[in-house]
């Protein structure tokens, strides 16, 4: 009984000084106080910024974010004195130059990585593998021309001192990292994702993702080895290319492989919650382990998300994380605005108009002739051209690892954001433009599809379809099958495990599926069985009491009382 | 100036390696040796291997009719995976219940009779051969001659109408089904499919 007062008084005191410590700068709490009211600012700001950017000029989201984190930024709003509490976003804050604060930067991260992740999860690889050929081709041309013009642009205008200067290297693989994102959904507004040009953008764009990685894992090791101070010989790249290759292929390999049997164990936890969790984790511990590689922690996420999109938790994963997505990756697109210094771009501002239009003009040729090439039409090829333009959130975490890098400085920072809006914000009036018109194949050739059937079955009435619906989606969970429903305005469901994927819609008293020719003995044998179970449930309707039986006994004596 | 073309160099270099590297893995796994360890890494779930053994093989069913048909596989099934505690009536009436909403007699002389019941803690397949066939109310009214049969548990999910329709499948083929029809021994049954 002595021990408690004794405990409180000395509690008190402790709590007063951590109360007005608090408001004292560098302390724990002022810190978390910082960061509480910079986040709130973030928050708010980027979602305004987006919402005005997508409503009054109709352009992507993530400019509006980019541009509101300009705004509120150290190097403008942010960095004003507020009465009473000093700059909202003081530029001291930061490890070095760096201009926000390492808490902040670390949320900035965490996004990244789960962009990256997400990234992962949602690579098509069979789409790839099938159109390998012409992606390959494509993707490698755009991927050669842009890294080379990118690191010229550097060393034209005086900024790197030669081809191999890590600043020249990073200004080559931020213009290489095309961001499909933007036309995949013009593509799929227009209709246009099945087209032979659609479908080779696409893989494309996977080849440009997966080597653009290994190229920055390669950029970002030769900048560290670097700076260790070791003198970068040939034999030295080679070393530090194969360690990134090397771990780039192991992980991807013993991924994939494992994939299933990780999943297998983890479906055992029957809660999607829990599953989410583990694999982001997972996704993280990859990101550290490619850190402590040597390499950078996105690559590790892209790995992780790669393993798991050849499995059957890729869609259910993506839902999950789609809230966290939301609120981290306006945050990450307004930090990186708010890293843009105006006046160490004043000097570099020619460079930075040059390099943008390189980047355009580079990705277009360095796509478009080898689509040319490869039996599309001038047409075609420009399409892929400039569908292969738009480069976004990994060029911006790019050159964000390579400004905390210390890599590049504040004015090639600000070089690759121009780059980066200028050419989202080029691309698309051009795409829509270039896909008016005929086809861009030459002859009536056409990339081999894989042949869909799909079976309507027609029901009485609205009831019977919705309730029907509802217990074939239960068949198909029963035989392990992951049922993802899309919200769209018709009932929409993906029916997915390993390589098998059908779709399902409920379209008024109709249900039609959608499926590969190949599994569909298995679809349509698990309808038929789900619809002969409903005799059960037929003959155990018949044996209830008749309705007016029923009726009689719930309403009688409910009004004889008065 | 040299450094460029050694850049240029480097990116072809690196496609080169995943085709290497992917026809050396596609190598592997063809390898009879290693193809066992990449099966157990890819842990492939549908294995119709792992389902029937040649324990679970019965080359000369002796039935006549249907239903003696599916009794006679039915007292195969459990005899061979010793569920010595099952209600055999129980089971046998959930097979008669399944048969009697739609016959399992698909077409070509394939049947599948199967049944969902509460006592079994996995699916239980066995194959039967009868090679003059059973009239089994079959999809295209020819008589059934080979017949896989499962018994699976109602309350637990799992591939089970999968496993049936993947078999059905691979009886669709014509070659397998004459080859399966002419096997001699429960070995040869297995390796056919």
């Amino acid at each position: 009984m002595m021990i408690l007062p004794m405990q409180t008084e000395g509690l008190y005191p402790a709590l007063v000084s951590l109360a007005s410590a608090a408001a004292e700068p560098g302390h724990l709490g002022h810190l978390m106080t910082l960061l509480a009211l910079q986040l709130a600012v973030i928050m708010i700001g980027a979602r305004l910024g987006g919402l005005i950017f997508s409503r009054v000029f109709k352009g992507p989201a993530v400019l509006g974010e980019l541009m509101a984190g300009m705004i509120i930024g150290p190097y403008a709003l942010g960095g004003m004195d507020l009465p009473g509490f000093g700059p909202l976003f003081p530029l001291t804050a930061g490890v070095g130059t760096f201009p926000v604060s390492t808490e902040l930067y670390g949320i900035a991260t965490l996004a990244s990585i789960i962009l990256l992740f997400l990234s992962g999860l949602e690579t098509d690889l069979a789409t790839f593998l099938r159109y390998s050929v012409v992606g390959m081709v494509v993707g490698m041309g755009g991927l050669v021309f842009s890294f080379i013009f990118g690191d010229l642009c550097a060393v034209w205008f005086g900024v790197a001192e030669s081809f191999m200067d890590p600043k020249a290297l990073f200004m080559g693989t931020v213009s290489t990292a095309t961001s499909v994102g933007l036309t995949a959904r013009i593509l799929s507004e227009k209709r246009k994702m099945g087209d032979p040009e659609g479908v080779t953008i696409l893989a494309a764009a996977v080849l440009d993702d997966v080597l653009g990685i290994v190229v920055l894992a390669i950029v970002v090791g030769m900048t560290k080895a670097a700076r260790m101070g070791a003198h970068l010989e040939w034999a030295a790249i080679g070393w530090i290319a194969l360690k990134a290759f090397g771990f780039w292929i192991f992980f991807t390999v013993v991924g994939l492989l494992l994939a299933r049997r990780i999943t297998r164990v983890l479906k055992m936890l029957r809660s999607m919650e829990i599953i989410a969790s583990i694999c982001l984790g997972l996704a993280l511990l990859l990101a550290g382990l490619s850190e402590m590689a040597g390499l950078a922690m996105i690559i590790g996420a892209y790995i992780m998300g790669l393993a798991l999109s050849r499995t059957d938790l890729a869609y259910e994963l993506q839902d999950q994380l789609k809230g966290l997505y939301s609120f981290l990756i306006p945050v990450f697109f307004c930090v990186m605005g708010m890293l843009v210094n105006f006046s160490a771009m004043r000097s570099v501002l020619v460079l930075g108009v040059v390099y943008s239009l390189l980047a355009v003009v580079t990705k277009i040729l360095g796509c478009g002739i080898p689509a040319w090439f490869m039996k599309f039409n001038m047409r075609g090829a420009l399409r892929i051209g400039i569908g292969m333009v738009p480069r976004g959130e990994v060029s911006l975490i790019v050159a964000g690892i390579g400004l905390s890098a210390g890599a590049i400085g504040p004015d090639i920072f600000g070089v690759a954001i121009m780059m980066a809006v200028l050419s989202t914000l080029i691309a698309p009036p051009m795409l829509v433009k270039a896909f008016e018109g005929g086809a861009g194949t030459r002859g009536k050739e056409r990339l081999p599809k894989e042949e869909m059937v799909s079976l309507a079955l027609d029901f009485p009435s609205q009831h019977i379809t919705d309730f029907l619906c509802e217990r074939i989606m239960q068949a198909f969970r029963n035989e392990e099958f992951f049922v993802h429903r899309l919200y769209t305005d018709q009932p929409t469901y993906h029916i997915c495990k390993d390589e098998m994927m059908f779709t399902v819609i409920q379209d008024g008293n109709q249900i039609v599926l959608s499926m590969p020719a190949k599994y569909q003995h298995i679809a349509r044998m698990i309808v038929v069985e789900e619809i002969l179970s409903l005799q059960d449930l037929l003959d155990s309707a018949k044996k209830m009491k008749s309705p007016d039986s029923m009726g009689i006994e719930l309403l009688s004596g409910l009004f004889g009382q008065g | 100036m040299n450094d460029i073309f050694v850049v240029c160099g480097l990116f072809p270099a690196l496609v080169i390696f995943v085709f290497l590297l992917n026809a050396l893995l596609t190598g592997l796994s063809s390898c009879e040796t290693i193809r066992p360890f990449i099966d157990w890494l890819k842990d492939n779930p549908m294995n119709i291997k792992k389902a029937l053994t040649k324990e679970t093989v019965l080359l000369a069913l002796s039935g006549t009719a249907k239903n003696e048909v599916i009794a006679e596989l039915l007292d195969f099934l459990l005899a061979a995976h010793h569920l010595t505690l099952l209600d055999r009536d129980r089971a046998l009436q959930a097979l008669y219940a399944r048969e009697a909403k739609m016959s399992t007699g698909m077409e070509n002389g394939v049947a599948i009779p199967h049944a969902k019941i509460a006592d079994v803690d996995r699916m239980y397949a066995v194959l039967g051969i009868k090679k003059d066939g059973v009239d089994f109310d079959a999809l295209d009214g020819k008589p059934s001659q080979i017949f896989v049969m499962t018994l699976s548990p109602a309350d637990r999910a799992g591939p089970h109408i999968q496993f049936l329709a993947e078999i059905s499948q691979i009886l669709n083929n014509a070659a397998i089904r004459e080859k399966l029809l002419a096997a001699t021994s429960e070995e040869d049954v297995l390796l056919l499919i």
